[in-house]
């Protein structure tokens, strides 16, 4: 198990800010936060790149907080790979185990070829890295990570530079590598779906502290604050006043001039959080147990390639995510009349 | 046909601009200045004069002289430069500017100062002069006086050039070294030396360069053993204009293929730039 202790660092731009982390052992621990968070200083602490100003690292009972990084045993993939550039696939992959005292030279190279199978590059083992693809370069950079048979494995936004088609096909190399070598697994990651379709914990990261940590599904369900909501995809959030109505079993939150209704117990100032895929557009109110139903103007729509992204004035600016055949069987326009439809169920609301 | 010469002319000079055939002229008026005098001189003597005086014994010593001494020099200010330029290129610390302006100071101080600075510190009388004594080291006309006089005004090239090359290399290589189980040290050899071995290469010979080039210093702390500029000086002033120029140009010849040579064995191979 790998703690962190009221971890504090500042260095340049960054600081961090009395950071507590648990992690157990074979996790895969996903650190997600927008740029500037200090997730990479992090990482490098845990790697012992960087010593905390204040704070405690324990590995296993015991304390590593000082013990330099080469004998910390933590594979490190960098978002650029930083394969060496003067050595070849293979030499940059066998690094690590030639540093090892007493290695034989032929167990050195039954290793490497193991993990040239492993990650499916054997065509690029006699290549310098310049010439590597940037999904090659990623794998020789796990692979080279991997072969110390590391007790900590720690990414750094290793998909953040790959072509999609890459990083879909890397992710689920991660994760079966993962699944097969067991080590502890800090990712870091500003993408909330590489994050949700990877972790077994999320730790939501902002500004120098952990503002969440919990499992996907907790995350994504119930953020508890504003920033969390944003991030992870709640495009809509208003201020409002809630009050709970016993006859209907609902509270009614009043948002400036409109009233929706949520199915969560509330008083007093709240934030309303809704996703802009869970609401349904109409030409006439729909008859349905959606609760909330609420018309509007368009006001813009854009196109995000696969999905549009209408926004409503309602009052205040509400956007909703639809398919083009939606935009098109409702006919609709900048200008048009719409109705709004959600379910109270939909509403994610934070005291 | 003039039509369609015109034509390629007006289309080159739409395809470059006013601007950028400007830039061409001052540059060519720029090489005209600098270089032009070089090959001026190599007119203003018979080829066999040249080749005779290259032969002569005294002008050979004196180029060995300055050969083997900057040298020697160079290897100094590796040895004392390197690790400063790695501590400037890796490291923050308080007073990291001011080092850096001092170790601009010797460029900037006129040569025949340092000269006159390095006599005063390393004549017998001198504080360094004292203290080498006590080792048997004298300066005042030796070949080490010459070491030190060459690596007051040279060193400085080694120092920065070698930083710059530091700076250059990607400072994760480093972290992927030191997390995959390497030493501080082993981390420098492996990566910071093996990466950048080329580039200090390089300034070490500019630093070198600048080393067989010195006068000033080198002819107030030990005008003795005579080195190639301290030859042509001496003849100069002894016999004139027309008795330095043969020396002068087989100075020039024999730096420049020396230094021709260098630098096309350090040549980088395509392959193994970094990414």
């Amino acid at each position: 198990m790998l703690e962190l202790q009221n971890i504090s660092k500042k260095w340049q731009d960054f600081n961090l800010d009395n950071i507590n982390l648990a992690i157990n052992e074979g996790e895969f621990f996903v650190i997600l936060g927008p740029s500037g968070a200090g997730k990479t200083l992090l990482l490098e602490l845990i790697a012992g790149i960087h010593y905390a100003d204040k704070g405690k690292i324990i590995y296993n009972g015991k304390d590593i907080t000082l013990l330099p990084p080469h004998k910390r045993n933590c594979g490190f993939v960098f978002q650029d790979s930083a394969l060496f550039p003067n050595k070849k696939a293979w030499k940059n992959i066998a690094y690590g185990i030639r540093l090892q005292k007493r290695i034989k030279y032929k167990k050195v190279m039954e290793k490497v070829i193991e993990f040239l199978k492993l990650f499916k590059i054997e065509h690029v083992a006699n290549r310098y890295p310049s010439t590597l693809s940037g999904g090659e370069k990623q794998r020789v950079a796990l692979a080279r990570a991997l072969i110390i048979n590391p007790n900590i494995l720690l990414l750094d936004e290793p998909l953040a530079s790959v072509d999609y088609n890459t990083m879909v096909q890397l992710k689920g190399e991660i994760k079966r590598i993962h699944k097969k070598f067991k080590p502890i697994t800090i990712y870091v990651t500003h993408n909330r779906l590489e994050a949700m379709s990877l972790a077994d914990r999320i730790a939501v990261m902002n500004k120098g502290k952990i503002v969440q940590v919990g499992t996907p599904d907790e995350i994504f369900r119930n953020p508890q604050s504003e920033f969390v909501a944003k991030f992870i995809g709640f495009d809509n959030i208003f201020s409002g006043t809630a009050k709970f109505n016993k006859e209907i079993g609902l509270s009614e939150i009043q948002i400036d001039s409109m009233t929706i209704y949520s199915a969560d117990k509330l008083y007093g100032n709240v934030k309303v959080c809704i996703r802009p895929e869970d609401i349904i557009l109409s030409r006439q109110p729909l008859k349905s147990s959606m609760r909330n139903v609420i018309n509007g103007t368009i006001v813009k729509i854009d196109d995000l390639g696969t999905l549009f992204e209408v926004s409503i004035n309602i009052g205040t600016i509400i956007k909703v995510l639809i398919t083009q055949n939606a935009l098109l069987d409702l006919g609709l326009s900048v200008g048009s009349k719409t109705y709004v439809n959600f379910k109270s169920a939909a509403l994610k609301t934070i005291m | 046909m003039i039509k369609m010469k015109i034509d390629k002319l007006v289309w080159k000079y739409q395809k470059y601009g006013t601007f950028t055939i400007f830039f061409v002229f001052l540059s060519i008026l720029l090489i005209l200045l600098l270089i032009g005098p070089i090959v001026y001189i190599l007119f203003q003597e018979d080829p066999m004069v040249i080749l005779q005086t290259m032969s002569t014994d005294y002008v050979i010593q004196a180029i060995i002289n300055s050969f083997m001494c900057s040298f020697f020099s160079t290897l100094l200010a590796i040895i004392l430069g390197v690790p400063m330029a790695f501590l400037l290129a890796k490291y923050d610390f308080p007073g990291k500017g001011f080092l850096d302006s001092l170790i601009d100071l010797p460029i900037l101080i006129p040569h025949s100062v340092a000269g006159i600075i390095l006599l005063t510190a390393y004549s017998n009388h001198g504080l360094f002069g004292q203290f080498f004594n006590l080792f048997g080291f004298t300066f005042f006309d030796t070949y080490l006086g010459i070491i030190i006089g060459m690596f007051f005004v040279s060193s400085p090239f080694l120092i920065k050039g070698t930083r710059d090359t530091f700076l250059m290399v990607n400072p994760n290589y480093e972290k992927a070294a030191r997390t995959l189980g390497a030493s501080r040290f082993k981390t420098f050899i492996d990566v910071n030396i093996s990466l950048t071995w080329r580039g200090i290469i390089s300034s070490a010979i500019l630093c070198w360069a600048r080393g067989v080039s010195e006068f000033g210093a080198v002819y107030i702390l030990a005008s003795i053993p005579i080195t190639g500029p301290v030859l042509v000086y001496f003849q100069f002033e002894g016999s004139g204009l027309s008795a330095a120029i043969p020396t002068a140009i087989s100075l020039v010849l024999v730096s420049f293929f020396i230094f021709i040579i260098i630098k096309i064995i350090n040549r980088t191979p395509k392959n193994r730039r970094e990414a």
